[in-house]
């Protein structure tokens, strides 16, 4: 490779790495429920090697009994032993990984396309893809997934050429690790390996023993996963988010809460196939693809699709030309990668869900990169024409207009409108809380908010760890009041507040929402702090409670 | 002798096909009617609208069978339409086994839709493109481009696309085209409010409030964030109305509009408008339309494609599942072509995306009796909150 190609790579990266690092600890507003969990569980692993339940290094988080996949915590380890329990550490692993799958992106498109104007194109734009960025930003494991999983696949590409017992062993190892990060990779590798027989069955057969010690290597280190999947807790996760659960099938297909009886011909499980059918087949609508896949604002209004709206031509002629081109080998592991890719998804509860799609997004990168080099060798090369300078320059303004469009969506109507759904202000009361402990005999928190009803469930305690950076220690050892909707360590109460009844307890301090507090039934006085939204909006009241003396 | 036999093979296998295409269409598509039928009470819908009506301000009050009766002159002149663009008689029948087992045609029959009425019209046209003959060229174009634009006056923007056509082909039919728009344009001037009134109901893509809400909170949004440079560059009325506008083009040019329950007809039905099962063949058709070397065929479909899309996408509701039905053509060609394309193929991948259609579309179709037969009437009631009579 020239320097020239260096150079070039590096300004990607140096670009892309900007765009994950700046302003990462304010923008996505504030830690959510999961980031926390997966700090306090990789500090409580740093200082005592046990999760917050002291199982000693677990492969499956139970952290709010949605069972976390192990490899993000573990990655957040040495990022909270370099940068401490903060806010950076806990989001730096994602991001670090995200602008190293820049280069990893480089080189899995060159080996794919053998070429380097197409590799340099996919860096790019994966650099800038608002689908990988929006998840580069703060704590997500699809994302580290998604970044083994081109490891993997590109040594397993590197294998085919020359079999190797290093490439065998590291192409498992990267393939199987992608299967510990994330859910979806846990159907979807199998599916590629199945993709991968398919295809490549003449060089199987030829090459027989060496594919053996790769499928070996495979099936040992996955072992434990497929175990924990079928028998162990992974399974509770599964059947949690299980395409049955989805409100749309219950409500719609179902007819749910009515009683309405099936018959022969139409009883559930057919009717489930098709609207998982239906399911699969709405990730390929030009809404999520272009226009609101990633919901970054309030309901209503558009925002971005995974992918920019210029991309919409260069996504058409990438499809034409890899559809047309018979002689691109590896154009199977494209078109598998997509196709599979989206099962998982599916499978799930959930409309539309870009996080447990992102596994897909490197493919249809490269799908744009494609069609992108064509278009601009065509308008370079086939000589100049008033018609075509026009075009092109129309073109690229609108280019301009559509990343600065992106770029606000990002910097200001997100952070603004999306703040709720990162939890904004329980940073907040918790910090509060944490400063006034002492001066409390009981601090209440209310589980539930929301501003425009009470729906969203949080988890608090788990920002008092983080944020007290409580000893994990004796959080794991000391006894917890653990009753019905009731949880509570050391002075601190997580249960539903309600300040008719809760507003004569002696020296006490309530934090929850205006559901839970309305604003006008409390004098002013006992009110000790406002948390706002980012937009603006009262997310908590602070309140004194008045006791028994009081009126 | 040996060549005579296989003739013979062939031809009685032809009838064997048609007979079983008939045989399963026509069964499945009773039932499904007759469930249909019993599931909610013949209402119907959006007679309010249409131009000829409005200008003369009448109506009129159609029983429930003539709607089935249209859609037996639907099946006529779709059998002739494919007949003419595929050349062989499967394809024709199976174009219309597609008709018959889309729950698309099937609610619009039940809901008294005028949009079935207007398929006619598109039939016309189309038909009038393909034919041979000048004669029926130019009387089947002229009918269904005049009865189009009498219905609704969007399908004005046809003109250009046939004038362009037919241009140095057929004097005849563009002197009938020009007649027909001016004199429709002319009937304007009988009653310009319905006019003017007609022409707004019709167009009302950006009528949403959200649409400009939406662009006045991000336009503050900015201002407070200290960007007021940029809050009218970036984002404007007019740059927001764009992407709304390729939001709904594409939503019109997905096939899961068509093929999935993505947008429920009526509100309500958990029904596909076309089976899944024909999803298939209908994106092989298109491929088969892309990598096809016929640039004058290819220019006119698509433009008509685009044409016959607009009265759905200039409407506020996205997608107008009534409307777009005038866009369904295409697609039962589409389909035809697509499986046409496999076929011809003579590939084992090929056969097997064929079995792979048709026996999603045999699934399908038996599940979603059951569904209409025990469900539907009861989601009738839940999404529109009618009471069945």
């Amino acid at each position: 490779m020239s320097r020239t190609i260096w150079v070039l790579l590096l300004t990607i990266v140096f670009l892309g790495g900007i765009l994950r690092f700046w302003g990462i600890t304010s923008n996505p507003p504030s830690l959510n429920i999961d980031e926390v969990s997966i700090g306090y569980n990789a500090y409580s692993i740093l200082k005592t090697g046990k999760d917050e339940y002291g199982t000693l290094l677990p492969l499956s988080f139970k952290s709010v009994g949605d069972y976390k996949p192990p490899v993000l915590v573990y990655l957040t380890v040495p990022s909270i032993a370099l940068f401490g329990l903060t806010e950076f550490a806990v989001r730096f692993p994602t991001a670090l990984i995200s602008t190293i799958g820049i280069v990893i992106m480089f080189f899995f498109a060159r080996k794919l396309s053998s070429s380097i104007p197409i590799a340099l194109a996919a860096a790019l734009l994966f650099a800038i893809s608002p689908w990988v960025l929006y998840y580069s930003r703060y704590g997500v494991e699809a994302t580290v997934a998604m970044v083994f999983l081109m490891a993997g696949a590109l040594l397993l590409l590197k294998f085919i050429d020359k079999k190797t017992f290093i490439r065998a062993l590291l192409a498992a190892f990267f393939l199987v690790l992608s299967m510990y990060a994330y859910h979806t990779n846990r159907l979807l590798v199998p599916l590629l390996g199945l993709a991968f027989l398919l295809f490549n069955r003449k060089d199987i057969v030829t090459h027989f023993k060496k594919y053996i010690v790769f499928g070996v290597i495979f099936l040992l280190l996955s072992c434990p996963l497929f175990i924990s999947t079928l028998y162990g807790p992974d399974k509770t996760r599964a059947q949690t988010t299980f395409i049955t659960r989805d409100i749309e099938y219950q409500r719609v297909v179902l007819l749910q809460p009515h009683e309405v009886e099936s018959n022969l011909l139409s009883n559930d499980t057919f009717l489930l196939i098709f609207h998982g059918v239906r399911k699969y087949l709405n990730y390929f609508t030009p809404n999520f693809l272009f226009i609101n896949g990633l919901n970054m604002t309030r309901m209503g209004s558009y925002n971005l699709g995974v992918l920019y709206l210029f991309e919409i031509p260069f996504l058409f002629v990438g499809l034409y030309l890899l559809l047309r081109n018979k002689s691109w080998k590896t154009r199977w592991l494209v078109f598998s990668w997509i196709i599979l890719g989206i099962i998982p998804a599916s499978l799930t509860q959930n409309e539309q869900h870009p996080l447990r799609t992102l596994v897909v997004a490197p493919m249809a990168i490269i799908l744009s990169a494609i069609g992108l080099v064509f278009i601009v060798r065509k308008l370079l090369l086939s000589g100049y024409s008033l018609k075509k300078t026009f075009a092109g320059f129309v073109f690229l303004l609108f280019i301009i207009w559509n990343l600065s469009y992106a770029f606000m969506i990002f910097s200001v109507q997100f952070p603004r409108e999306k703040s709720e759904s990162f939890m904004g202000g329980t940073k907040e009361t918790a910090l509060f809380a944490l400063q006034h402990q002492r001066e409390y005999d009981q601090i209440f928190f209310d589980p539930v908010r929301g501003i425009e009803g009470p729906y969203i469930v949080s988890i608090p305690h788990m920002y008092l760890l983080f944020y007290g950076k409580y000893d994990p220690h004796t959080y794991q050892t000391e006894p917890k009041n653990q009753g019905n909707e009731v949880y509570g360590f050391s002075n601190y109460t997580i249960r539903k507040v309600n300040w008719n009844s809760d507003k004569r307890l002696n020296n006490s301090l309530l934090i929850a929402s205006p559901w839970s507090l309305p604003e006008k039934d409390i004098p002013e006085y006992l009110i000790k702090e406002k948390v706002y939204l980012s937009d603006g909006k009262l997310a908590f009241l602070i309140v004194e409670t008045m006791g028994d003396t009081k009126d | 002798m040996k060549i005579k036999m296989n003739a013979l093979i062939k031809r009685s296998n032809s009838k064997i096909n048609i007979f079983f295409l008939i045989g399963f269409g026509g069964v499945v598509s009773i039932i499904l009617r007759f469930l249909v039928l019993n599931a909610f009470p013949f209402s119907l819908t959006n007679w309010s609208n249409i131009y000829i009506l409005s200008i003369f301000e009448t109506g009129f009050q159609f029983p429930s069978f003539f709607f089935y009766l249209v859609s037996g002159i639907n099946l006529l002149l779709i059998y002739r339409l494919i007949s003419q663009y595929i050349g062989r008689r499967i394809y024709a029948y199976m174009a219309i086994v597609v008709y018959l087992l889309s729950p698309w045609f099937i609610y619009l029959e039940r809901f008294g839709s005028f949009f079935l009425v207007e398929l006619v019209f598109v039939l016309l046209l189309l038909n009038g493109i393909g034919s041979k003959s000048l004669r029926e060229k130019v009387f089947f174009t002229s009918a269904g481009y005049g009865l189009l634009i009498l219905s609704h006056l969007v399908f004005i923007v046809l003109l250009p696309i046939l004038l362009i056509y037919f241009y140095g082909h057929s004097k005849k039919i563009i002197t009938s085209l020009v007649i027909i728009t001016l004199f429709t344009l002319g009937l304007g001037f009988w009653n310009t409010i319905a006019f003017v009134e007609t022409i707004k109901q019709d167009i009302s893509i950006f009528e949403d409030p959200g649409l400009i809400n939406s662009v006045n909170t991000f336009q503050g949004n900015l201002r407070d964030a200290g960007f007021s440079f940029f809050d009218k560059i970036v984002i404007n009325k007019y740059e927001y109305y764009f992407i709304h506008l390729v939001r709904v083009i594409l939503i019109h040019i997905s096939p899961v509009s068509y093929f999935t329950a993505q947008y429920s007809m009526y509100g309500f039905s958990n029904l596909a408008p076309i089976s899944v099962g024909f999803l298939i063949p209908c994106m092989v058709g298109l491929w088969a339309f892309f990598v096809s070397t016929d640039m004058r065929k290819k220019m006119i479909l698509f433009l008509l494609g685009i044409g016959l899309m607009i009265p759905s996408i200039v409407s506020k509701k996205v997608p107008d599942m009534e409307r777009l039905v005038l866009f369904s053509p295409i697609i039962i060609l589409l389909i035809i072509v697509g499986f046409n394309y496999l076929w011809m193929q003579k590939k084992l991948l090929g056969r097997v995306l064929i079995i792979i259609s048709l026996s999603l579309l045999l699934f399908q179709n038996v599940v979603f009796m059951g569904d209409v037969a025990s469900k539907e009437h009861f989601r009738y009631q839940e999404f529109l909150g009618r009471d069945i009579k």
